[in-house]
């Protein structure tokens, strides 16, 4: 009854959500945790409330940058001011004014690649730390759908933290993920609390096209008919974009795209909005709608099939935290995949450019593993794994490797990338499966996480007979347009206005 | 120069050709964008080409601007060689202040900023009145001090910048929005909102007894020399009596770097003494030869002085010329 009394006390709820609870109370008796919690109910809480009550400092790792600065703003205006985010946008100035307060901070949230920096690591552990949190635990495995190599090294930095209590939290994990997060992260006694990725209120449409003119037209159908307000993903920037414009050529107003390639202080002002319920839809790439944090979102349309259920799965459950009856629609066409094909390329690094790393060509013959890695010119993920396995076979800081010992290396990294691209298409095949299915959506999806089935339930699918027109309705413009700018600089610093 | 390089070449470009106040003028603009207007232009019958890369107006150009120059008359608030490294700081100084203000004064204290800069977060704390007496007054003034600045503008760019702003009950509009909402060019609201916004800032430093309230929100910035990050932290590691070498192992930059950040700082703080690089006796020859030839190509005083490096000579151009000598090879 106790922790009823301060939830009310910190949020103002009287009740948890299912499994808050429960992890809690372990954490609270000195129990590491992983926790598996369906999107969109209250993960963040329960590391709130723990540090809270242990009256200690939490350090976070969240694999996303943007993300992270969301999430500092979240906590911020929930009330827990001390929060603060490491990662690479900050210049040096801005770094060292953290690190040196770093002990009046209760919540830092870092990313994985940041704590590989050995100046910031022993900032972080010039300090003692209460809880350890991983968020997104699933990027640990590399069965899970966005494997992140660096997350494999926090059970040595939680060790050399001196072991504080562990929280691993994830909404997406199969049996082998939840095992993976469980070794690598080296919780032997840990509690595991698994709920169901089940989302009840979410029902789930899927509907196939074959010709994408035909695609757009129902897109705008489907935004002039549901209630909002609603995100809408699509697999590029670009297709972003143009979908917007489509939408305003309908004359469909509060709606715009939000992504990676947007100047940062135009992004935010379309995340606020959004939030602040001024524009209605927005139209993003995957990796962009994951800050987004609005408890009232009524629909999610995926014009472009995501390339994993995961993936797909985290994106549906930005709709309806606040509990309420919201739909998710997949625009299914089969040439949606072929974008996520092409990204598995160009996400691990490709023969030619291993076979480059490791030649005696000139230019790299000076330099260590570690700036040749620089010179090759990978991209950003490729450039991650490399420097993960060179570091696990103690070549990052050498400038050159016996043959013998290179050879194996090679054939090694060659190896675990084949299988890497292997599985991914394999994930690739498992959505586009599904998607096409002639069979209960959720029972699909709930397969595919080795759970049972629900009961048949009205509110469940398309396939189940769900009907879309639950969720049509209008929406309430918050219209903020005006006359004078005059009139309008005196409302906002509250002047009369005489008219 | 438009994207707003930091070159020698730019730099001195933007000035010797009289166009300083288009530096940076479209950050982030790309190359291929550039020559496609420039090539929609010459299609269009607007430019001639006369050589390779140099092109020059028809009457039909001279004509549009002319017809235009009512609505383009916004041009002549943009000033963005010397605002262009302190304008977002600036505005997001002043969007934040507003915003936390106007939220204040309705009651409302639990607002998501639409700022996240650390130093800017900072300024505004550090200004930002504590009672509710006080907000109010300074509410009045601020009010006070924008229309001044704003009905300096049209109406369309007055209206531009006050919908950029957030508030109470608002978080202000993308130039996207903008464009659509006034049906322009994105282009056009965000150089109309850089025009005010870089009037602001002129006024306020100039002014700065009549904008109490702009001034300490942004004074900081206005008063600190316009010269790029790395160069301000060079300057700052000389006046701490560090010696070029130093600066050059700890800093690990190239000595062409440093010499660059000190032809900065050469032409952007009046006092900067340049006879530790040069002899005063040397300064003074090269001084009086720019002086009777006001010659501003490097070639023609590297001739006069072949035993003076390139570095030298540029130092005593942009000591001396400042505004019209920064020294282009060309």
């Amino acid at each position: 009854m106790q922790l009823e009394a301060e939830l009310k006390e910190l949020y103002g709820f009287s009740t948890f959500r299912s499994g808050q609870k429960e992890i809690l109370t372990d954490l609270l008796s000195g129990k590491d945790v992983l926790g598996m919690l369906p999107t969109g109910t209250g993960k963040t809480l329960i590391y709130q409330m723990a540090a809270h009550l242990l009256r200690g400092r939490a350090l976070i790792i969240s694999p996303l940058v943007s993300l992270m600065e969301d999430q500092v703003d979240q906590f911020k205006q929930a009330g827990f001011k001390k929060t603060i985010a490491l990662n690479s946008f900050l210049d040096q100035g801005e770094k060292q004014m953290i690190l040196k307060r770093i002990q009046d901070y209760q919540f830092v949230f870092v990313s994985p690649e940041i704590i590989q920096n050995s100046y910031i690591r022993s900032i972080l552990l010039s300090v003692s730390w209460s809880l350890f949190v991983v968020d997104e635990a699933h990027c640990i495995s590399q069965w899970g759908h966005e494997f992140r190599p660096f997350y494999l090294e926090l059970a040595e930095l939680k060790k050399t933290m001196g072991d504080p209590l562990c929280l691993a939290l994830t909404a997406t994990a199969t049996k082998k993920v939840q095992y993976d997060i469980l070794h690598h992260l080296d919780m032997k006694e840990a509690e595991v609390h698994i709920h169901s990725v089940n989302r009840p209120n979410i029902s789930i449409f899927v509907e196939c096209f074959d010709d994408h003119d035909q695609k757009v037209e129902r897109a705008i159908k489907l935004v002039q008919q549901l209630k909002g307000p609603g995100i809408i993903y699509t697999n590029t920037r670009n297709a972003a974009e143009l979908l917007v414009k489509r939408l305003q050529d309908h004359e469909i107003e509060g709606v715009a795209f939000y992504h990676g390639g947007m100047n940062a202080e135009e992004r935010l002002l379309v995340q606020k909005q959004f939030i602040e319920s001024q524009l209605n839809i927005i139209v993003c790439t995957n990796a962009f709608g994951m800050g987004i944090n609005k408890s009232d979102i009524r629909f999610v349309i995926h014009f472009h099939t995501p390339s994993t259920i995961e993936g797909y799965i985290q994106e549906i459950g930005r709709a309806g935290r606040d509990l309420k009856p919201s739909v998710a629609v997949l625009l299914y066409h089969p040439a949606d995949l072929e974008i996520p094909y092409h990204f598995i390329d160009q996400e691990l690094p490709d023969s030619v450019q291993i076979d480059y790393l490791f030649s005696d060509h000139e230019q790299l013959k000076e330099n260590t593993y570690r700036d040749k890695l620089q010179l090759v010119g990978f991209s950003e993920t490729s450039q991650r794994f490399m420097e993960h396995h060179l570091k696990k076979a103690g070549a990052l800081h050498k400038k050159n490797l016996d043959t013998f010992e290179k050879n194996v290396l090679i054939s090694k990294i060659k190896f675990t990338i084949e299988n890497r691209k292997a599985d991914k298409i394999e994930a690739i095949k498992a959505i586009e499966k599904w998607a096409r299915s002639n069979e209960c959506k959720r029972g699909g999806l709930l397969r595919y996480f080795e759970e049972p089935g629900t009961e048949p339930n009205t509110m469940c699918c398309g396939y189940c007979g769900t009907d879309l027109s639950h969720f049509f309705g209008k929406q309430a413009s918050n219209n903020t347009s005006y006359g004078l700018w005059e009139d309008e600089l005196k409302r906002l610093l509250r002047q009369e206005v005489y008219n | 120069m438009v994207t707003g390089k930091k070159t020698a070449q730019s730099l001195s470009d933007s000035q010797w050709f009289g166009i300083e106040r288009y530096y940076a003028v479209f950050k982030g603009l790309a190359h291929d964008t550039f020559t496609n207007s420039i090539e929609s232009l010459v299609q269009e019958k607007y430019m001639n080409t006369s050589e390779d890369h140099v092109y020059i107006l028809t009457e039909k150009g001279e004509q549009i601007l002319m017809d235009e120059s009512d609505r383009l008359s916004f041009f002549k608030h943009l000033n963005g060689l010397k605002y262009a490294s302190i304008e977002s700081l600036c505005w997001q100084a002043i969007t934040l202040f507003v915003q936390a203000l106007s939220n204040a004064l309705y009651g409302h204290y639990n607002y998501s900023p639409v700022v996240r800069d650390f130093s800017v977060i900072h300024k505004v704390k550090s200004v930002f009145p504590k009672s509710e007496y006080e907000r109010k007054v300074l509410a009045e003034k601020l009010n006070r001090e924008l229309s001044s600045v704003l009905l300096d503008h049209d109406t369309q760019s007055a209206d531009l910048f006050v919908k950029k702003l957030s508030g109470y009950n608002r978080i202000g509009s993308t130039f996207e929005q903008l464009s659509r909402i006034e049906a322009m060019s994105q282009e056009e609201t965000v150089l109309r909102f850089r025009g005010v916004l870089h009037s602001l800032i002129h006024k306020v430093a100039e002014e700065k007894m009549d904008f109490p309230i702009l001034y300490s929100l942004i004074g900081s910035f206005t008063e600190a020399p316009a010269i790029t990050k790395s160069a301000t932290l060079t300057y700052k590691m000389l006046a701490n009596n560090k010696s070029v070498e130093e600066i050059m192992n700890l800093r690990k930059l190239k000595m062409s770097t440093l010499e660059d950040h000190l032809v900065e700082i050469a032409r952007e703080v009046k006092d900067f003494p340049i006879t530790p690089y040069i002899s005063e006796n040397e300064f003074i020859k090269v001084k009086d030869y720019y002086r009777e030839t006001k010659e501003t190509k490097l070639r023609p005083f590297k001739d006069a002085f072949p035993h003076l490096s390139y570095f030298q000579i540029r130092l005593v151009l942009a000591k001396e010329g400042g505004k019209h000598a920064t020294g282009s090879r060309a």
